[in-house]
């Protein structure tokens, strides 16, 4: 919690623009772990400098995109480079602590567990926009079997990561 | 190492990566104030309990 508050002291509050400090960016990403190694309730372990190079690589990739005529798609795209800039790192595991049999879930995140935080640290930043944007919460509870599929196919290839909204079942406040 | 007889310029690569931050910091803000220009800032310890509310919904229907 001190770390926390001398982050919040030090950056201000969060907005998109936030995310393009280093600091910001890992405690968006602890945040985004840590609710997951609750849901699976397990320990969640982070390799630092490959989280860097993630941000790094994201960054390179953000200030390539044309910013010029902002639209929806900037900011979807935003949401999708954050994505796959994760997901091409071994940045994140989970030890689960306690095992109920069967849980697909945990097989999920066990068998992608860069996937399934890239998939979740960029629905995050959505939701966080268009929930406070529209009032109303784009998303639905999702199965494993959902998620395990949605984080399959960014393992396979990370162009999947542009298809996020569809994968995750996110609704859309744009036509 | 430098391999093409240059030397390593790490003063120079600071910049760029400071000039990439403050490229996408600038794109981050404008997307920000185009297409969400009445939501504030959020401070940080309520963002995180949004992430987690968030994140716990989507993988809630186990």
């Amino acid at each position: 919690m001190a770390d926390a508050m001398a982050l919040y002291a030090e950056v201000g509050a969060w907005n998109l623009a936030a995310l393009a400090d280093r600091r910001a960016f890992d405690s968006h990403y602890e945040a985004v772990a840590g609710a997951i190694a609750d849901r699976l309730t397990a320990k969640v372990h982070i390799d630092i400098q490959a989280r860097g190079r993630a941000f790094d690589e994201w960054i390179v990739g953000l200030a390539s995109m044309d910013a010029q005529e902002i639209t929806d798609r900037h900011f979807v795209g935003v949401c999708a480079s954050l994505i796959a800039s994760l997901a091409s790192h071994p940045i994140v595991t989970y030890s689960v602590m306690v095992r109920p049999w069967p849980d697909r879930l945990i097989e999920a995140v066990a068998k992608y567990p860069d996937q399934v935080t890239a998939l979740m640290s960029g629905a995050a930043v959505y939701l966080l926009r268009v929930r406070d944007m529209t009032g109303v919460d784009p998303s639905v509870p999702l199965s494993p079997l959902i998620v395990e599929n949605a984080a399959g196919h960014l393992w396979r290839g990370l162009a999947a990561a542009a298809r996020f909204r569809e994968l995750l079942q996110l609704s859309s406040p744009w036509s | 190492m430098a391999t093409d007889g240059k030397q390593p310029d790490p003063a120079g690569a600071d910049a760029r990566s400071d000039e990439r931050i403050e490229a996408a910091r600038a794109l981050l803000a404008a997307i920000d104030a185009k297409l969400f220009p009445n939501s504030g800032a959020i401070p940080f310890y309520e963002q995180a309990l949004l992430i987690r509310r968030a994140v716990t919904r989507l993988l809630g229907n186990g």
